[in-house]
């Protein structure tokens, strides 16, 4: 009988050994990917082991289907998890988001995947407190499971295509979930434009996050201050960059820092442009903190560190007893790297999909 | 004594299209060089130096000091096709 992809006999108190004998890990033990293990993450999306799911042109590499179960059973993943890393993974492969830049980068960012809808409570992720981790299986290995596909088939291996300084934490396993808000405020992949019933993941290339603390203050005006310095951080990569044009980033609101804002009647709008408009650095800030950029020190100027209000994605989520935030700026500027999403694609009913008698598909054309 | 299993490999062995590389100029005389700024902040100053002194050693013409938009873009087409068809070889580096 033939097996369903390329692989190896080992003995069963060897297979860890041989795992770091061959490079396959992170650093951390894996789970033998046994074909009964491989086969029931494949039941579950019912796609072919050798489907294509997306090509990084400068590696010169595919992933597949089949290998992308192969990590996800490395990492942990359960069945339920597969969907999630399958959508994960296509948005990580959509060229905006510059995977290839991303994973090589000195500046050592990690893709953050955002989970947000139904799946995060059918998938069992974690969006209350320790948001970030650890402690949930769900998140701690679809996170994983990103980054063993990244080193394991396009080889973004530490030294080798992975030119990380540092690097951060994010980079073993970085996958959060959203907590729907209360009405008014909606949700982020309603703000992208997804039903509020799909599942989407968002993907963004990132440094680690910054924990923003304003435990006093009652007023909505005086967090997103907070918030507006921890984004115009002149230590930022993108402070000061020759693109000029600024990147983006994730804001983290804790409940009790949302649940201040929204109830001062501020839209998610609001805040996007109150802070997009506060993020500005000026040529003397960036020369005060040692950056040296040509030109003469000057405070009328206006640098961007977030390149539009929809560039700040507002994402709710983390646990009561605490008023933090965060924020997860992108590692450079949107000329080299955009957000991307794709939806969950088995948890969108067949009635929302429009088909014709070839194919159906996610959007109207 | 364990049983043996058979596991999957998880790494992607197979290239989606070689690399074909172009065969190395046999030397200079004669060329046309191009510069090709890769949008690292210290690229440009490296670049002219170093087309500067590859001008005085070699009596060559450098001509194109193109840019790409950022270091973490490829060539876009329309300026890797210029850079075909006006010069003979194209030198590029980080200057980070």
């Amino acid at each position: 009988m033939g097996h369903i992809g390329p692989g190896l006999f080992v003995d069963e108190v060897e297979a860890q050994d041989l795992a770091y004998d061959r490079g396959w890990t992170d650093g951390l033990p894996i789970i033998p990917a046994t074909e009964a293990r491989v086969g029931a993450l494949l039941d579950v999306v019912a796609l072919p082991f050798d489907l294509v799911i997306g090509t990084v042109t400068e590696r010169r590499r595919s992933v597949t289907v089949g290998k992308a179960a192969v990590n996800a059973v490395m990492a942990g993943c359960l069945p339920e998890h597969f969907p999630v890393v399958l959508a994960g993974l296509r948005a990580i492969l959509e060229p905006q988001l510059n995977i290839h830049a991303l994973a090589s980068s000195t500046g050592g960012p990690a893709p953050l995947l955002i989970v947000s809808g139904p799946i995060v409570d059918e998938a069992g992720l974690n969006s209350g407190g320790s948001a970030f981790g650890p402690g949930n299986r769900a998140n701690a290995t679809i996170g994983r499971a990103i980054r063993l596909v990244l080193m394991n088939v396009l080889g973004a291996v530490p030294g080798i295509l992975d030119g990380s300084t540092l690097g951060h934490p994010g980079k073993y396993s970085y996958c959060i979930a959203e907590a729907d808000p209360p009405e008014p405020w909606q949700p982020l992949r309603v703000e992208l434009g997804y039903e509020h019933h799909w599942s989407a993941v968002i993907a963004i290339g990132a440094e680690g996050p910054r924990q923003v603390s304003n435990a006093i203050n009652p007023d909505a005006r005086g967090i997103l201050d907070t918030i507006a310095t921890a984004i115009a951080c002149p230590a930022n990569n993108i402070a000061g960059h020759p693109t000029g044009v600024g990147g983006q980033c994730v804001l983290v609101l804790g409940p009790e820092h949302a649940d201040t804002i929204r109830e001062a009647g501020w839209s998610r709008r609001d805040v996007r442009e109150y802070l997009h408009e506060r993020s500005v650095l000026t040529r003397g800030a960036l020369r005060r903190a040692g950056r040296l950029l040509p030109g003469p020190e000057d405070d009328a100027d206006r640098l961007p560190t977030i390149d539009g209000p929809d560039s700040i994605l507002l994402v709710t989520a983390g646990g009561y007893g605490g008023r933090w935030s965060a924020v997860v700026p992108t590692w450079t500027s949107t000329v080299t790297t955009r957000f991307s999403s794709h939806p969950v694609e088995q948890t969108i009913p067949m009635q929302d999909l429009h088909c014709d008698d070839e194919a159906c598909r996610l959007f109207e054309d | 004594m364990a049983r043996p299993i058979y596991i999957l490999d998880p790494q992607e062995h197979e290239e989606t299209e070689p690399i074909v590389r172009p065969a190395p100029l046999p030397g200079l005389a004669g060329r046309r060089i191009a510069l090709l700024d890769n949008g690292k902040p210290g690229s440009r100053h490296l670049l002219q130096a170093l087309g500067e002194h590859l001008a005085r050693r070699h009596a060559i013409e450098v001509g194109i000091l193109a840019s790409k938009p950022s270091a973490g873009r490829g060539v876009e087409d329309e300026l890797a096709e210029r850079l075909r068809i006006e010069a003979d070889g194209v030198v590029t580096g980080i200057g980070d």
